[in-house]
């Protein structure tokens, strides 16, 4: 989102004009991809939903308050696709059979740069796909993108307390997998 | 060496994993081609209706109204109650004249705006095109809805935070809209003013130049088609205009620019007509916080060229080619200054939020570095 300025192009894209479509696309394509790569873990159900996001982004940008961020909005899209997904796919899991789908091979979103990548990173998505989904999409909500407890409980469409909560609780199942090397001393936020 | 709370090591690990999460170009390319298909099957198709029998109905209500605005008129008696009343009647206001940027009110004055009456009829609503004017550079065209042949609102947008928006979604108003030039969309791209009152607005076509030609793709004469779609009304309203250039313009061959820092522009030519001016430019390198250079236009005397439009596209190796396009200079002109500026934003990069002047306007930040006088030789 920070390679170019969107700003402009937004009023356009209200008025339905696809080259501003084409714009904003490229500007959040990278920004949409991270977030839903962070919260599903297959390759093909992120390109899936992807493509949702951005025609939802298209029929409803006539909803977006210029006076608010454009990021805190599309990132709001791609959580409610995220779950609509998810919602098929169980569905999907009822009506097919179970087997089918357990075979096929789960994949980690690839990077262009795969030297690049760090194992740490990796055991960090790893032990984010352990959570269950509730609790890891308040995860990567708050410490990818530094929402608040109120924003994620808006964006969710949660009380705060049961963000803070899921927060509390995908905190303590974290620690359990040992990904965080480094202990705090003091406090109830140690690494056991 | 102070530990880190999980929290803490959690945003630096979960940020750096995010980071290092690359959308693969493959992908974004699929995604793009469903996201445009997509796009294009939402706007609602057409089906043959009955705009014949309705075209009919409207034209005689129209040439009814007509009739009696003639016949008014032919008394030589205008109050000046009937005065404003008939400067609110679609077939006496001069959209351009009254709500035109400086170049179209121009054209009303140098008699380059062709009047006509070509519509479209869907569901009782009537959507005209009435005024057109093309130089070349920007087709123009006054568009005008009435409902069983009284004015109906159109497009009344407010400027919100800087930003022009159309609150209303009442039936009739300006959903979305698609122009194409000989029946092809190519780079076409179009942008949407405020008309004389809700129930008209103004519709600016322009094409991106050709990178080799430098020229805007568009033929002298053509038929301008607009597709647009109302809210609360099915089916698009269809408009093919006929235009034709009827201006002379000036075209100078420029290869000037300037760099600061990262920062650089250049202008390869510049066109102008008694309507607009069009800049053919590219620009290279963006600010450390992302933004882009935005270019405003002033003579000698310090007076400001307007913006029309602007169409912006990245080249392969990651300049932007620019085409920008103002309202026109006075032909006498010397010289013009080109001044690159920034607009401030309140929040950090990747959550931008405008900052509003005290006019309601977008803060800029002018960089002087990178401005630039250029002498125009005399005709």
């Amino acid at each position: 989102m920070q390679d170019i300025d969107i700003t402009p192009w937004l009023q356009k894209l209200k008025e339905g004009d696809e080259e501003a479509f084409r714009h904003v696309y490229d500007a959040t394509v990278q920004d949409v991809y991270r977030i839903v790569a962070l919260l599903i873990p297959r390759r093909q159900d992120i390109e899936d939903i992807m493509s949702e996001v951005y025609l939802k982004l298209w029929t409803s940008i006539g909803n977006y308050d210029p006076t608010r961020p454009f990021r805190y909005w599309l990132h709001g899209i791609a959580v409610r696709q995220v779950q609509d997904w998810k919602r098929k796919m169980w569905r999907k899991l009822r009506l097919f059979e179970r087997q089918t789908l357990l075979e096929i091979k789960e994949e980690s979103p690839q990077t262009d740069h795969p030297a690049l990548r760090n194992e740490t990173s990796e055991e960090v998505r790893m032990a984010l796909h352990k959570l269950s989904y509730k609790l890891r999409v308040v995860i990567v909500l708050r410490y990818y993108h530094e929402y608040t407890f109120g924003e994620i409980a808006e964006l969710l469409d949660l009380p705060q307390g049961t963000v803070k909560s899921r927060h509390h609780l995908a905190l303590k199942e974290l620690r359990k997998y040992a990904v965080f090397l480094e202990e705090q001393k003091g406090g109830d936020c140690l690494v056991h | 060496m102070t530990a880190l709370s999980i929290e803490d090591q959690l945003k630096e690990q979960i940020q750096r994993a995010a980071r290092e999460l690359e959308c693969p170009k493959d992908l974004s390319e699929r995604v793009w081609e469903s996201s445009r298909r997509h796009i294009g099957q939402t706007s609602v198709p057409r089906k043959p209706s009955g705009q014949t029998r309705l075209f009919r109905k409207a034209a005689l209500a129209c040439a009814a109204a007509f009739l009696l605005t003639a016949a008014v008129i032919a008394s030589g008696f205008v109050s000046p109650v009937m005065a404003e009343t008939l400067g609110k009647l679609p077939f006496v206001q001069n959209i351009f004249r009254l709500a035109g940027d400086f170049g179209l009110q121009s054209a009303v004055d140098k008699g380059l705006v062709k009047e006509m009456r070509i519509s479209d009829t869907r569901n009782g609503f009537t959507l005209s095109a009435v005024q057109v004017l093309y130089d070349g550079t920007r087709a123009s065209v006054a568009l005008q809805l009435d409902e069983a042949g009284h004015p109906a609102s159109l497009f009344s947008p407010v400027k919100d935070n800087g930003i022009v928006q159309q609150p209303s979604k009442g039936k009739g108003s300006f959903n979305r809209l698609e122009a194409q030039i000989r029946g092809a969309k190519g780079n076409v791209a179009w942008v949407l003013g405020p008309g004389a009152d809700a129930s008209s607005a103004i519709v600016t076509v322009s094409v991106a130049s050709d990178e080799s030609t430098r020229r805007p793709a568009m033929p002298d004469q053509y038929t301008l088609s607009l597709e647009i779609s109302l809210n609360g009304i099915h089916e698009p309203f269809q408009l093919d205009i006929p235009v034709r250039k009827n201006t002379s313009n000036r075209v100078l061959s420029l290869n000037t620019g300037k760099t600061f820092g990262k920062l650089s522009w250049k202008l390869d030519e510049m066109e102008s007509s008694p309507v607009s001016t069009r800049l053919f430019l590219q620009t290279s390198g963006m600010t450390a916080d992302g933004r882009e250079m935005y270019f405003d236009v002033v003579d000698e005397q310090g007076n400001e060229a307007g913006w029309i439009d602007i169409y912006r596209y990245r080249l392969q190796d990651g300049r932007k080619q620019l085409d920008l396009l103002y309202e026109p200079l006075a032909a006498d002109t010397r010289s013009i200054t080109i001044k690159p500026f920034l607009y401030v934003y309140k929040d950090a990069p990747d959550n931008r939020i405008a900052e509003i002047d005290s006019h309601g306007n977008w803060t800029k930040e002018y960089i002087p570095e990178l401005q630039l006088t250029i002498p125009l030789q005399k005709q």
